[in-house]
């Protein structure tokens, strides 16, 4: 579990302490920054992985950009010549690299300035600024002390969690299998591809460990009574419709049993969002921490209500620990947050008066939670009582 | 690097809010700090801009404190911001409930709140015993402004800061230049150099960044500014 991290001079990121739980969601105005954290947490993965280039953070979802974006540019701000990033575990093991890359005429790879692994006692890796010529300045140490460290050590469990990390945006044409993902990962892509292969596996999950959240997924779809995923569909979809080789089968509640079937092609986007998320929590092959970016889109106020709300308890009850970092713009999700529960945190996110991002982590007063039916986080942030809004 | 402030404004419009950005960047300095409007708001249509917009936040603020009253910093849904800042034009001391319409000329009488027009000081006096201070007062009631509650009336409006910050010294403009209920118009019609216009959103911009970079000249010359900037000092030392 990643407690802790640290950003130090990424775009519009001058200085960054954030202190994360299970599930964290960042709200704010367009333009603030929120994706900035995100791709941050891009960048220290691909550090992790031993190379920072554009295809490596490509394979992250962070938009890869030139040193001139990357570091940050304020006119009140002296740049730092690196970008710093670190992630701290809760074990205190700790992951810390300084990356440099010229601002004119930038190499496609990031140079390790620094870098430092340790499991919280003993220190693993740890390189100054490089100058040994022995040594490829671009390739990540750490990465490579991976081979030697057992696979239960904290600075294992801390990096595989980094290389794991990615922001996925999903969109309705891969969701509905129409096109393929240009990032394809187990259990879905980054855009949403091979969804009806993660639905698959997600009902052999369930019912092998007799769960009823596929029941409780679809409760969420008024609809949808059941959901498959399925190779054989000719008689449900056109031939001109391009496909993947599963296809997510529904059957509708409303219609004749004779014809009651049909294929994600025409099944209705939120029902795939909402699934595409439930399959990146619970998936037994689902990363350790991962970003969704927009994880409102397509949704109504309250289904997306309710899916926040759900994001806790699936988090919790996937094979292995895991943790959400997800942006949204719809007020409804905050009031599916349980703000109680000390792993669900609300980050508002915005710029102060010299343009730089920043973040504050909003905690529930009693005198607020005592107003809550009057006046539910939803309101609040509307009202602009919880920032994170845009003066217009 | 510490933390920003977080500062809760209620003015009567955007303009308003550049001008109190621009001021806040050299009183707070060298700290940062973010300023969220909270009205006027436009997903709050029915509140409304101008100093009607005030007044109902006012008076929305107020019935979440009743009976007993607080402070105004103290409503629990403020709790996220460090302050507030509460801005009114003097020349709202000119208007009557009237302009409003109907219904708020009556609900002036049943709410008890200080008739409109009222005496307006010229130079202006000290904000705590401009008449126009305590009608929003009686607009807040039961709840009052405390130590982080700064209450901003700037002159007739703040087109007195643009032009302070702007014009050159000696121009005539600047006589009785807190007086000037038609400044912003005024300031409309200068020569192409000097001109502000409120509906042009780059000269608003760069008359904001006049107000930053002269902010010494417009407290010398507006005194509603120089208070403004000690009462902005004494509540965020």
């Amino acid at each position: 579990m990643i407690r802790e991290v640290k950003i130090r001079g990424f775009k519009s990121i001058p200085k960054l302490d954030i202190e994360l739980g299970v599930v964290n969601c960042f709200i704010g105005a367009n333009g603030v920054g929120k994706s900035n954290v995100l791709e941050a947490v891009g960048v220290l993965g691909a550090a992790a992985h031993g190379t920072v280039d554009d295809e490596s953070l490509l394979r992250r979802g962070v938009r890869p950009g030139l040193p001139r974006l990357f570091k940050s540019s304020f006119q009140d701000f002296r740049s730092l010549p690196h970008i710093g990033l670190e992630a701290i575990a809760q074990t205190g093991a700790i992951y810390r690299a300084s990356l440099l890359n010229p601002l004119e005429s930038p190499e496609p790879a990031w140079s390790f300035k620094t870098e430092t692994l340790t499991d919280g006692t003993a220190t693993i890796v740890t390189d100054g600024v490089r100058s040994r010529g022995n040594l490829n300045p671009k390739a990540g140490l750490a990465a490579v002390s991976m081979v030697t460290l057992p696979p239960d050590s904290p600075a294992t469990r801390l990096l595989l969690q980094l290389q794991q990390f990615s922001i996925y945006c999903p969109n309705t044409p891969t969701l509905r299998g129409l096109v393929p993902d240009p990032q394809t990962r187990e259990p879905v892509g980054l855009a949403g591809g091979r969804l009806a292969e993660a639905v698959a596996d997600l009902r052999k999950w369930s019912d092998e460990v007799q769960s009823d959240v596929l029941d409780d997924l679809l409760g969420l779809v008024d609809w949808a009574v059941d959901v498959t995923a399925s190779r054989s569909v000719q008689a449900l979809l056109s031939p001109s419709v391009s496909r993947s080789q599963e296809v997510l089968k529904f059957k509708d509640r409303f219609m004749a049993s004779n014809r009651n079937e049909l294929t994600a092609f025409d099944a209705s986007e939120g029902v795939l969002y909402v699934l595409f998320t439930a399959a990146l929590c619970l998936s037994a092959r689902g990363p350790g921490l991962f970003a969704i970016d927009n994880l409102d889109q397509a949704l109504n106020p309250r289904l997306v209500t309710a899916l926040t709300s759900r994001l806790a308890g699936w988090l919790g009850n996937a094979s292995t620990p895991r943790q959400l970092m997800f942006t949204a713009h719809n007020p409804a999700v905050l009031d599916g947050l349980d703000l109680d529960n000390d792993e669900v945190r609300l980050f508002a996110v915005d710029r102060d008066s010299n343009g730089h991002t920043v973040v504050r982590r909003l905690v529930m007063t009693p005198e607020l939670k005592a107003m809550n039916s009057d006046f539910p986080l939803s309101r609040l942030w509307m009202m602009g009582h919880l920032g994170a809004v845009p003066n217009v | 690097m510490s933390e920003p402030l977080r500062i809760a404004l209620i003015a009567e419009g955007a303009t308003e809010r550049e001008v109190i950005e621009a001021a806040l960047k050299v009183s707070l300095a060298p700290r940062s700090f973010v300023l969220t409007q909270l009205q006027p708001e436009a997903t709050k249509p029915e509140l409304g801009n101008g100093w009607g917009g005030v007044l109902k936040w006012c008076h929305q603020l107020a019935a979440r404190c009743q009976p007993i009253g607080s402070t105004v910093e103290a409503d629990a849904t403020l709790s996220f911001f460090d302050g507030v800042v509460l801005q009114l034009d003097a020349d709202v001391a000119t208007f009557t409930y009237s302009d409003l319409g109907p219904t708020t000329a009556a609900e002036a009488v049943t709410r008890g709140w200080l008739p409109l027009p009222c005496q307006i000081n010229c130079p202006p006096v000290p904000t705590s015993a401009d008449a126009l201070f305590s009608v929003l007062l009686s607009w807040l009631s039961p709840a009052t402004p405390g130590v982080k509650t700064v209450v901003c009336i700037p002159a007739m409006n703040t087109g007195a800061w643009q032009a302070a910050a702007k014009l050159p010294a000696g121009h005539a403009l600047l006589v009785d230049l807190e007086c000037r209920t038609d400044i912003e118009d005024r300031l409309q019609h200068l020569p192409l150099a000097l001109r502000i216009n409120k509906r042009d959103r780059k000269s608003r911009m760069a008359a904001a960044a006049a107000v930053t970079q002269r902010w010494p000249t417009v407290t010398t010359l507006c005194s509603r500014a120089h208070a403004f900037d000690q009462a902005i000092r004494a509540a965020f030392p």
